[in-house]
């Protein structure tokens, strides 16, 4: 209140009497309208690629494909994967804490403009960094582990890794990322997965699987 | 008062996601045990629970088609298995069948560790199982199957003519009507592991019928009766 009454707000000198000064009021509220057109209301949805230009960019680049094989690349991916993602971020249903702040700061309209932007971007060339290992990576992608009852990968990303609108894109993707997300899902870290079907997976895989199966996976276009 | 209040939510607020998390780790999917064949008051094929309700739901194969992307992993995206029998044919196999044989692993009257967590009803519905059962249903048989050495086929055809062909068909091509599965065109790793665990009573949901006749079956004579099954001709 004190700081109000010091201030000179519009309120404070609407409640003063004042029958003799009534062009300061017109002066003020003719400069608060004029701020108030020249500066857009915060809670407007930002367009997808200035936010892309202030949150996104150094780590998935502009078109979706990151600088560093740690990051996922976001080209193609389904725009109702990109957001579920968003959203879950956000909610710490996908834990991760680089992502949950930005995640936290927009909106679902703004998660939806994002996801239709990357999904929309072509993949450029995947990244192979073991090029030793994709050969395994397609026995296990296609026909599974027979022993351990691992499914093939096929099944649901489909033989050429476009997935399906219930399994992501993943033809190309960076190998150590499918490494990592690997591991969180056989290792009940990562949750956010459908009918659990990832974490059962993971866990039926070893580290050598995994690790093959990722590289087959960027290898994939 | 508030201030006692606000102590007790921050440990809440650290307590409850550490259980949600014990938890989250012990619900790992785990199939249940439905009592089965070794229980006394066991009934074959009864028309209950969730099989009643998939039997009675109008199956959509093209929906099923997209269900079963849970099940190709394994089964193959014709349904065609693998010739080693790990994994059986489902293409061409009576819709009733299927659905007894989903259902019976869903509710753990059919053990399947491997299969459960796929089949399960977090990833799949009852109206899914309908669907899927239809779809396969409707796929063709081929004659590639896994086939037996062929050592003593004259024998498997006294075998089956004697013991399954009044319920497997004459041509193998079982009943829908009467929940026997077809078992021609199956893999011959797959009809002789389920026929030697029928008459182990390892297989729960078995038929007791089945289990009598060949109760007295010897290895051999089921692998000499499996191998004649697989190659029954496809009509």
């Amino acid at each position: 209140m004190q700081t109000l009454a010091h201030s000179g707000s519009g309120r404070a000198i609407a409640a003063r009497p004042a029958p003799h000064r009534p062009r300061a009021q017109v002066v003020v509220g003719a400069l608060l309208v004029a701020i108030a057109m020249l500066a857009p209301p915060p809670t407007l949805a930002r367009d997808a690629v200035e936010i892309i230009n202030s949150l996104c960019v150094a780590c998935h680049g502009l078109d979706g494909n990151p600088p560093a094989t740690a990051f996922p690349r976001l080209g193609g991916l389904q725009a109702e994967y990109i957001e579920k993602q968003l959203l879950e971020y956000a909610r710490g249903e996908r834990q991760n804490p680089s992502m949950q702040p930005f995640a936290e700061g927009l909106s679902r309209i703004e998660m939806r403009a994002l996801a239709a932007h990357y999904s929309t971007q072509r993949p450029g060339p995947g990244v192979v960094t073991n090029p030793q290992l994709v050969e395994r990576g397609r026995q296990v992608y296609h026909e599974g582990n027979r022993e351990t009852g691992l499914p093939a990968c096929a099944g649901c990303h489909r033989p050429d890794g476009t997935g399906t609108p219930r399994s992501v894109f993943l033809a190309g993707q960076n190998a150590p990322y499918v490494f990592d997300q690997m591991r969180l899902f056989a290792n009940e870290e990562r949750t956010n997965d459908r009918g659990r079907l990832m974490r059962t997976v993971a866990a039926r895989m070893t580290e050598e699987e995994m690790r093959a199966v990722a590289e087959y996976i960027a290898s994939m276009r | 008062m508030i201030q006692v209040y606000k102590k007790q939510l921050l440990w809440l607020a650290v307590l409850v996601p550490m259980v949600m998390t014990t938890l989250a780790v012990a619900e790992r999917p785990k199939q249940p045990r439905a009592p089965g064949i070794e229980s006394p008051d066991y009934v074959w094929n009864e028309m209950r629970g969730e099989m009643l309700q998939a039997l009675r739901a109008t199956g959509d194969p093209i929906r099923g088609e997209i269900s079963f992307d849970v099940c190709a992993g394994c089964h193959g995206f014709g349904a065609e298995g693998e010739d080693d029998g790990s994994y059986p044919r489902l293409a061409g196999q009576h819709a009733s069948v299927l659905i007894k044989q989903m259902t019976d692993v869903r509710a753990g009257r059919r053990d399947n560790p491997k299969m459960y967590p796929f089949a399960a009803d977090h990833v799949i519905t009852t109206q899914e199982v309908a669907d899927i059962a239809v779809f396969l249903a409707a796929l063709p048989v081929t004659p590639d199957n896994g086939k037996g050495p062929g050592s003593d086929l004259a024998r498997g055809e006294e075998l089956y003519r004697q013991d399954c062909e009044s319920c497997h068909g004459a041509i193998g091509q079982g009943s829908g009507a009467k929940f026997y599965p077809r078992v021609s065109g199956q893999h011959y790793e797959y009809l002789l592991r389920e026929a030697r665990m029928i008459r182990d009573g390892e297989r729960r949901n078995a038929n007791p019928e089945m289990v009598e006749v060949i109760e007295d079956y010897s290895d051999a004579d089921l692998a000499i009766v499996s191998d004649f099954m697989s190659r029954l001709p496809l009509e």
